[in-house]
Parts: C-alpha cells; structure tokens; sequence
C-alpha cells in the first residue's frame, strides 16, 4: 500500500469535470433561489436547464469526434481515476458512463422543463426544487463512473437523499410527504441491506473494487464462498429494491402516486436508469465470476415483475398508479438484457447484443415515459389531480395534440411497431432468445400483450368520450417543448433507430474486465 | 482474546435487530434506529473485515459510510416531521392515504 500521491489524485481530477461542474451548479441554484424574490423563482429553473445543458456539453466533450478539446475516450476502452493501493481505478471514465450520464441528464432536463409550470399550480415555486434535480443526476453521475463499492455507494446516497425530498418536496401535502416517508423508510433499509452485503463481499475477497473483486474470484482466493454468495445475494436484493423488481417493489406505487408528477417520471426514468447501471456494473464486472448462479436469480426476478406489474396495473384507476405497475412491468423487460448476457457462456456477439439492448431501451423508456407522466401535468389544474382515468376523458377534443402525443407514448410503452417501444422490445426480447432463454422471451410477449390492454383503456378515455365544457388554457412553453422532445424522439427512434443504437453500442464495454 | 470473527458475530447479531426492528416496529423513529443499526452493523464488519485481512481500506469504507449515515438521519428526520405536521401521527399503519 503507497501513500496518498497528489499528482494522481490531480491527473484524476480530468475524468471528473461533469460531475465538479454539476457539484458547483447545484450550489449556484441553492444561492439564487434564496437570492431572488417569490416571483422570480421560476428563473431558478431557466438557469437550471442551461446549467444541465452545458453538463451534457462538458460529458459528450469526452466522446471521440465531438468537437470541443480534451481528453477522449474510444469506443470499448475505459481511462480510471483515484486508483486503490492495487492500482485498480476507483472512478471509471468510459462509453458506458457518458451514455449513461447524458441519459440522466435528459431525464432531469424533461423534469425541470415540467416543473416550472407544475409548481406554479401547486404554489410551491421554491428554487430549491432545481438544486435537488441537479444534485440526483449529480449522485447518478457518481453512480454510473463508479468502480468500487465506496464510489457506487456515495453516489447511490447522494442521488437517493436528494430523490426523497423531491418526492416529499410538496410539504403540505398530506400524499406527498407519505410517499416520501414510505420511499425514505424503503430506500434506507435497501440501502442497509445492500451495505451489508458489500462488507461480506469485502470480507470474502479482500477487496471492495470491482476489479479486485473480480480478481480474487477468478483466481480462487476468495474465501470462504458462503461468505462471497450470501453477500453477492445481499447485494442483489439491495439492487432489486431501487430498481423496483418484485418482490421488493412495493414502495414504488405508494412513492410514484403520492410524488409530484414531474418527480415521479424523474424517479421512473433517471433513477431507475441509475439502479441498472450499477446492477451492470456491479454484475458485468464484480460478480462476472458468478454470472451462472446470479442469471437464474435475476430471471426469477424478471419473470416475476413482468408478471405481476402488468396484471396489477390492469387493476388500477389512478393514471400514476398504473404507471407504476407498468414500470415495475418494464424493470422485468429490462433485465432480460442482463440475463442474455449472463447466460451467453461467454459468446461476446449474444453480450454485445444484451447490453445494446438494456441501453437502448433506458432510453427509449426515458422518452416514452416521461411523455406520458408530462401529459398527466398538464391536466393538472386548479383542483383537479388529473392522475385519474376519467380526467383523461375527451382530451381529444380539449388537447387534440397532446392526445395524440399521449397515444403515441401509450404505444411506444406497449411497444407497438414504428414506436421506439418497439424497437427496445426487439433487441431486449431478441437477446433473450439468443441467450436460449426463449421461455423469458414469450412471458414477456404475452406481458406486453396484457399492457395493451391498461394503455387502450386511457386512449379510449381521450377517444371515446365527448370533452367537457371547458376552455383549455394553451400549455405553457415548458410542457410543449417537453412534450414535443418526448415524441419527436420516441417517433424518430421507431422508425429510424440506427444512429441510437450506435449511441448505445458506445456504452458498450469487454465484459467481464 | 477478542478476534475478528467475534466482532461479526457481534455485527450480525445487530442486523438481524435491525432488520426485525424494521420489520415489526410500527413507529417511524423506531424503524429508522433501526436502519441506523443496519449500518452500524455493516460498519462494524468492515473494520472486522480491515482487522482480519489486514488492510486499511474497510476502515475508510466505515468512516464514509458514518458520514453518509449523518446525512440519511437528517433528511429522514426532516421527512418525519413534515409528516408529522400534516397528520400528527409517524405511526406507518395510520399513514395509508395511498394504496390500491
């Protein structure tokens, strides 16, 4: 073990810019949310989407061919900072990580481009709103660079306790401060659980990077196996709750309906993205070892979210609610990605094609999702929720456009043809079958069959019903352009979807290093 | 003497008290000493772990995990209370505004 070297901290420092500068932007934000009278506090949020824009430059800068300078990252390479005393990297700047990381940013931009007019209607128009966004993809950004336990953790943390005031942001709110409490109340014990299972680890191999971990296991020394499997097992559950997969889902419905709505498509969309990216890194790289015995676990859990998300979500009245349950439904769908790979023995084209597959579709979902939760903001008025079914009713004729935005969401989420949905479904399912995990393959067509059902049931709701007597207010800019971005991409990414699946094959990383 | 794998008796007996305490307890403050145990738990494995080895690096997982243990119960806290002003109540089963 050497001693602390300044010069490689300082050299490490470079791979570190996005998350220094999101750092530094969160702290301006709190600053001018107190700086600026009641009314102004929106502006709060101007600056917020400029200051995420300029964190998506300052990521996309490392990627080859982009034109700013600096120091690249080529496709399939990995450049590590903050080595431990085997020299193994703490912090990881590579393709998956600016994929992932411009994904959370995406997410956060589409929440704070809702927010502005969501928390005028609720009247809680505090800055400090746009500080916790900037501070979740802060903690995200952490998360998907981490290369050690310490790393994965922090960032983990400090995403979770910014989500959990977002979620309870609405204070006087009798269900918004109740979902935060039951989030809260779940995310900590996941996050006991999780730790806890990383002292085992630690304890079994002797160290908590993910290299050395790796090491250990491929060179046998690893101890006592009880100890490694118990703790891997830990761990995975630990994982299994922030992602939402059954049977540790049963925070999310109660956080996703009582949170504010542009709250809840953050959490649905960027934070679930944060949990898989660790589930990759932590599984693709740590436990690549084990891959035989965690595969089985995670199709249990797959088969079983898929399952029970979207025959639930049948039940529900309460938009949000549904929407949860379907995304239970689609945490199931996504882990079919991580079991192809699990179970590719070793072929990298079946690898390739599974981890395409998981990035690919965190962001179509990204799209599809956020669209839909923005519609349900915009009905969001004066006293009505606008979380319901029936408030959906004759939004045809109030909203002609944003009906058919919604419907288009519906259908990518349903994964019908020349939506994105679609298009993330067929590399999801067709890893599947790849892997010969064909029974997964079918379960998960026969979900998405019973999700067509739930998502008809809210395009009939705008269809089939005559509007109501009312004057629709126009939608602010915020909303529209939100709106808008969701659909252009969600349309554009069904019918030509090569260049997304080349940004998602950047992600891409030699499994098992 | 005391040896390391002493203190990891000791640090599962305490999860196995937090994990229950969660579990069972039905009040919030309780549940989230509970939690604070879990961690403590962990804690306390890894500097069992740092002693068995030998290595310092479980020693400084512990010191961050203390640091963001901090950070947890004050959010936590602030989350009680809010709750507490809307219903004066941190009884988990009297708080069911949302289900179905």
């Amino acid at each position: 073990m050497q001693g602390f070297d300044a010069s490689v901290f300082l050299r490490s420092l470079v791979w570190l810019k996005p998350e220094l500068f999101l750092a530094l932007l969160g702290f301006v934000l709190l600053g001018l949310s107190a700086a600026l009278p009641e009314g102004k506090r929106r502006y709060v949020g101007l600056v917020a989407l400029i200051g995420l824009a300029i964190a998506a430059v300052v990521v996309s800068s490392y990627a080859p061919g982009f034109p700013l300078g600096g120091p690249k990252i080529a496709p399939g390479t990995a450049q590590g900072g903050f080595p431990d005393g085997a020299g193994h990297p703490g912090f990881l700047a590579d393709g998956f990580a600016i994929v992932l990381k411009l994904v959370f940013l995406l997410g956060a931009a589409l929440c704070v481009l809702m927010a502005v007019r969501f928390l005028d209607v609720e009247k809680a128009q505090r800055g400090e709103f746009y500080a916790m966004v900037v501070f979740a993809v802060l903690g995200m950004s952490i998360l998907a660079s981490g290369n050690d336990f310490v790393t994965l953790y922090l960032g983990l943390e400090t995403m979770a306790l910014a989500v959990y005031t977002l979620v309870g942001f609405l204070r006087a709110s009798r269900r918004s401060t109740e979902a935060a409490l039951k989030y809260f109340l779940l995310g900590a014990f996941a996050s006991g659980i999780l730790l806890y299972g990383m002292s085992l680890v630690y304890g079994a191999t002797g160290s908590y990077n993910l290299e050395g971990i790796a090491a250990a296991i491929a060179s046998g020394t690893a101890g006592p196996r009880p100890l490694l499997h118990v703790g891997a097992v830990l761990v995975l559950v630990g994982m299994a709750f922030k992602i939402a997969a059954v049977p540790f889902h049963m925070w999310a419905p109660d956080a996703y309906e009582g949170a504010p709505t542009p709250v809840t498509g953050f959490i649905s969309t960027a934070a679930k993205a944060a949990g898989f990216a660790m589930l990759l890194r932590i599984f693709f790289r740590g436990f690549w070892g084990l891959a035989a015995d965690w595969t089985l676990l995670l199709a249990v859990l797959s088969a079983a979210s898929m399952t029970f998300g979207n025959v639930v979500a049948v039940l529900q009245d309460n938009v949000k609610r549904m929407l949860a349950y379907s995304s239970i439904g689609h945490a199931g769908y996504m882990l079919l990605g991580l079991i192809a790979v699990g179970s590719s023995g070793g072929d990298p084209l079946t690898q390739r094609y599974g981890m395409t597959a998981v990035v690919l579709y965190l962001l179509v979902y990204t799209f599809a999702n956020m669209g839909a939760f923005g519609t349900i903001v915009l009905l969001r008025r004066g006293s009505v929720p606008g979380d319901r079914v029936e408030d959906f009713r004759g939004l045809a004729g109030t909203y002609p456009v944003a009906a058919a935005a919604m419907t288009v969401f519906l259908l990518s989420l349903a994964g019908i043809p020349s939506t994105a949905g679609f298009i993330g479904k067929w590399w999801l399912f067709g890893a599947a079958i790849k892997a010969d995990q064909a029974w997964l393959a079918v379960v998960a067509v026969l979900n998405s069959a019973i999700s067509l059902y739930y998502y008809a049931r809210i395009v009939a709701a705008m269809y089939m019903t005559a509007p109501e007597e009312t004057r629709p207010e126009p939608a602010p800019a915020g909303l529209r352009a939100a709106l808008a971005i969701s659909l252009v991409f969600t349309v554009w990414i069904g019918i030509y979807p090569q260049p997304f699946i080349r940004f998602a094959q950047y992600a891409l990383w030699p499994i098992g290093r | 003497m005391l040896e390391p794998l002493h203190v990891m008796i000791l640090s599962l007996a305490m999860f196995s008290v937090g994990v229950l305490g969660v579990l069972l307890r039905r009040n919030a403050i309780l549940i989230l000493m509970s939690i604070e145990l879990m961690l403590n738990a962990a804690n306390l494995n890894f500097i069992a772990f740092a002693w068995a080895h030998p290595d310092v690096a479980g020693q400084v997982f512990a010191l961050f995990v203390i640091a963001t243990a901090a950070g947890e119960t004050a959010v936590g806290l602030a989350i009680l209370i809010a709750v507490f002003r809307n219903r004066s109540s941190i009884r988990v089963d009297e708080i069911d505004l949302l289900k179905g």
